[in-house]
Order: C-alpha cells, then structure tokens, then sequence
C-alpha cells in the first residue's frame, strides 16, 4: 500500500516571507522541520493546524482538503493534535481530566493496534501524577502530560513544536527515549519542530530543512545530515546516522559487537540490547579520524576501510571528510592541515578511526 | 427597628439588584467574550460605550434614559404595546436603569478576566477536537470563574449603591421605585436622622460584606493557582 502524503502549498506572507512553500511530506514516522528561529517552521505548523488562516494556501490531507480557496476545514474537526513549545494544560482541571477532555473529544476511537490511554500515561510515566492539578508539576512533568493528552486525541497527525525546548537539560533526556518510543508505538505520523541537530537525528526518518521561510531541502534524515552541500555536516556537532545489528556481546571487555554496512563496530554500555536486535546508532563527526596506517597498531578499536566521496570545508581551520561503504556515509572531521600533510583525495580508500560511537 | 416602610424599600432594592445582576451576566459573558476576542472596529466602539457609564453623571444618563423610554418614544411606546406597561417610573424600568448603568461594572472584569488567558488555552483545546462553543464552556469560562465572580459582585453592590438614575427613571413609588438610597435621601430631606441612620447603616454593612466575599474568594483563587 501506497504511503498516503500530506500536500502543503504555503504562502506565509504575511510573515515577511514572500515564498510560497511547496511541501509534499510522507504521512509516515516523524517528519522533522529544521530550521534556525524565524525560518518559518512555527508558521508552517499553526498552518497546517488551522490555527492561522493564510490566503492562497492548499492543504491536503491523504486525499481529504483542509484548505484551499473554498474549504477551511477547522481546526477541531481536523483530528489532529499539537504538543506546544510550553506545555498548555488546563490549569482547572486535573491530570486525569486533562486526558479525558482528549479521550472524550476524539472522533477517531482508538484503532485495535493503538496504545489504551492507560499504556499511554504509563509510557509517558505520568500514571502517578493523575491526581495533581497542573500547577503542582515541574516543566518536564507538564509536557509529559501534554504529550500523553495529545496522544489520547487518537490524532491522525501529531504536531509537536518544539516540545523539549523550554525544558532542561536533565529533563530532555529523559522525555527523548520516552518520545521515541511512543511515537513507534502510536504509528501516528508526527510533524516535529526543532532546531536541536540531535533531537532531529534521533527522533526523525524525514527531514525538511527551512532557512527565511523557503525549503532548502527536503530527504530523508540520514541523507541529509551528511550532505555536504547541507548546513549539518559543516556544524561542530556534525553527527552520522548508521544503521546497526547487535551480533554479539563481549562480557569480559564490557562491549557489545554490532553489524553495520560501513563494517563492524564495538559499542561501550549496550549490554541491555538483544543479539539480533536492530538498533540506530550515531556518529560524532569530530570522533573520526583519517588514516592511511593499516597496521592494528592503535588503541582505537573502531577502524573501518572506507571510500572517501567528498570533501568540503568547514570552517578556517577545518574540514569536512564524507566516507562511504555499499552507499552508507559518515563524516568526518579533521583539520586542512592533516588533510593537506596526508594529501587525501576523492576517490580514495583509507581508514577511518572511530573514537566513540553511541546508541541512539 | 427598621420601619416597615423602609424594609419594603430595602426589598425593594435587592430584587432589583438580584434580577439586575442576572441580567447583567447574561448579557455580559457574551459580550466581553467578544471584545476580548473581535479585532474588528466595532468592538472598539462598542466598548466605549459600555465604559460610558463609568464617566457620565447618572442624572445625564437618567435624563437619555427618561426620553428613551417615555410611552410616545419608539422604545417605551413598543414596550408599553407589548407589555401593557410603562418603562419609566416602574420596576422594569429601573432594571433597564440599572443594567446600563452597572453594565462596565460587569463587563470589564469578565472581559479582563478572558483576556487574561491568552489564546493558547482555546488553541489547544481546538487542537484536541473542541469546538470554538464547546471550548468557550469547557475551557474559558472556567478559566474566567473568579473574573465572573468579581463582576457578579460588583455589579449587584453597585446596582444597591445606584440613585441618580433611580431618581430620573423611577421617582419614588413605594414597593415599585422606592428603592433604599432613595428613601434615604427622604428621610434626610425631612430632618429624620434616626431612620436615615438606620437604612444607611444597613447599606454600609451590605456594602462591606460582598466586598469582602469578593476580595477574600478571588484571593484564595490567585494564591491557589
């Protein structure tokens, strides 16, 4: 079966912006918009919402018109829900209430293969907090709750913008898994707003990247984040997505041995992970080095032969390597003055040394 | 202690500023919903004139009042078609009086209330399948509850306070117009202190206790939330 699509032509002019933006977005996983504050990514959300109402704007839901110059569906009767960047909880109503207002409202009752309300509130880890009224609960629990509401509206599109910002470090970490998770879980196909590099990598399968209210480039999320031409791969925290299978784990040296396409990798604490379990992991830029020394004689367990397809700059001082095995890449970065002394070129293959490599 | 007479017109004076502060609610909930929300001219305009009262001397608006609804103007003259009733120097008419003389009194803070809470409550409830209606009941509405409350208050106490109006619309008739102020200004216009002190006091300790009720609710909601 055919992926059903959301169609978004955008004209936000009344923004700033004078582009028309023409999306035309899978209705599957979780579709970031990335983009610095000001690109538009809001407006493009509130849009799609029918929270603001733009001339000359066409949505398309799967075949079904949201907006276009006779239709303006409104917002409640579009069977979606939106996370905000601050939680917005009825503050005259309790946890439990909050999640019944979704519960009751919700004209697309929960399909067989949905989570219940309770796995919901128990994923999101708020099955304690029932009882409270909103005003008692930290930040992180807010937008715990917020997000189990919106999940309980049994949306068809969830919109979240910017749900962890206004949180702290200590608190993003842990809601990321949890949202991680659940959006797996739910199936539901989720807009996510952000301009954080590692919550775009590890939450989402496609990407849309957004500067002054134009697209630059729509891709997948692994495909984008190491495209050179692309503003990710020349950022300090530069990151690759690969792909990886658990083989094996190694209990006396504590590591975890994982199968991808780019070759085999050690992993430090993945010893909770299930042989054959397929898992993402991800890549700093910065903790790859470039060598042309095949002997083993290094400490760096993570060596792999890899082509190198491209170059670019990154900085004064740096540049930008883009390595590649049966059509996988990771990026690596290292200083234009060991690119010159090791006078690397496209097209050859040398060894890339991989200092960490974490779970994603 | 309170002379019978003067016990009607306290009676007199709670019913109408009962019924007049039910009125009121019913006409202000929607109102200053929609000058919190409208971003149309109009709603400019039409909150000056609900402010008016707040700065014309009641006796100019008695004055309009009295033209207004006078049997041979259009408005008492329908009225009285349809009713059998005279607007001016009647009951009914000092509810009309009173509800646009109160009117600012309720309106602003329901309207201050409402503004209060943003649009962010009403988009997210939109968000989760509510309608604009089903929202404004579910959400608003009891998000306004202590801005309602202080209105209600206000405008019963200020309804119990009014006498320039009364004076042009009603006049003085006993069990109908007579309402407390009035009979005050009687009982001091013929040199009987003792009466006036009476009915006086009675409005001043009137006057306390809902302003009391209305401060001490509304503080236990701010230090609640």
């Amino acid at each position: 079966m055919a992926i059903s699509r959301l169609e978004l032509r955008l004209n936000l002019k009344s923004k700033g912006f004078d582009e028309r933006i023409c999306l035309d977005l899978p209705l599957n996983g979780v579709t970031a918009l990335y983009g610095p504050s000001g690109s538009g990514k809001t407006s493009i959300l509130r849009a799609v919402a029918g929270l603001d109402k733009h001339k000359c704007t066409r949505i398309n839901y799967a075949e079904e018109i949201w907006q276009d110059e006779q239709i303006f569906v409104p917002t409640h009767a579009r069977g979606l829900a939106y996370v905000f960047q601050q939680p917005v909880l009825f503050s005259h109503l309790t946890v439990e209430q909050n999640i019944q207002f979704a519960v009751k409202r919700s004209n697309f009752s929960a399909a067989e293969n949905q989570l219940s309300k309770d796995t919901i509130c128990q994923r999101l880890n708020i099955s304690h907090l029932l009882d409270r009224l909103p005003f008692t609960l930290s930040g992180g629990e807010s937008q715990r709750v917020a997000i189990a509401r919106a999940l309980c509206s049994y949306p068809r599109l969830l919109l979240m913008d910017e749900p962890l910002s206004a949180l702290d470090t200590g608190n993003k970490a842990e809601i990321i898994p949890l949202l991680e998770q659940v959006c797996a879980d739910v199936g539901v196909p989720v807009l996510y707003v952000s301009h954080a590099l590692n919550e775009v990598a590890r939450l989402s399968d496609n990407l849309v990247l957004l500067e002054q209210g134009r697209v630059l480039e729509s891709g997948l999320t692994r495909e984008l984040l190491v495209e050179l031409k692309l503003p990710f791969s020349q950022q300090s925290d530069a990151i690759s997505v690969i792909d990886a299978w658990v083989v094996e784990h190694e209990a006396e040296f504590g590591v975890t041995l994982v199968r991808t396409k780019l070759g085999d990798l050690n992993l430090l604490q993945a010893d909770h992970l299930q042989v054959g379990e397929s898992i993402k992991i991800q890549v700093a830029a910065r903790d790859v080095s470039i060598t042309r020394d095949d002997s083993n004689a290094t400490s760096i367990l993570n060596r792999l032969r890899l082509e190198i397809v491209d170059i670019g700059e990154s900085d004064q001082a740096q540049a930008t390597v883009k390595l590649e095995a049966n059509k996988v890449a990771l990026l690596s970065k290292i200083t234009k003055k060991s690119l010159a002394a090791l006078e690397l070129s496209i097209g050859e293959i040398v060894i890339a040394q991989i200092k960490s490599c974490a779970l994603l | 202690m309170i002379d019978p007479s003067d016990l009607l017109a306290l009676w007199t004076t709670l019913k109408l500023a009962l019924i007049s502060t039910l009125v009121l609610l019913a006409i202000s909930v929607p109102l200053a919903w929609w000058l919190a929300t409208s971003k149309s001219k109009v709603s400019s305009v039409v909150e000056v004139l609900v402010a008016l009262p707040l700065v014309l001397p009641p006796t100019v608006l008695g004055f309009y009042l009295l033209l207004l609804m006078r049997p041979d103007s259009p408005i008492g003259g329908a009225f009285y078609s349809i009713t059998g009733e005279r607007l001016v120097f009647s009951f009914s008419g000092l509810i009309v009086g009173s509800v646009i003389y109160s009117l600012p009194f309720v309106v602003q803070p329901i309207q201050n209330a409402f503004v209060a809470i943003g649009r962010q409550p009403m988009e997210s409830a939109a968000t989760l399948g509510a309608s604009r209606i089903d929202a404004f009941f579910t959400v608003a509405l009891p998000l306004a509850k202590p801005g309602v409350f202080t209105a209600a208050i206000l405008g019963f106490a200020h309804t119990v306070g009014e006498f320039g109006v009364v004076l042009m619309i009603g006049g003085n008739i006993p069990g109908e117009t007579r309402v407390a102020s009035i009979a005050i200004y009687d009982h001091v216009e013929s040199l009987n202190y003792a009466r006036a002190h009476n009915l006086a006091g009675f409005l001043l300790v009137i006057a306390f206790v809902l302003l009391m009720v209305a401060y001490s609710g509304n503080r236990k909601v701010r230090i609640w939330r």
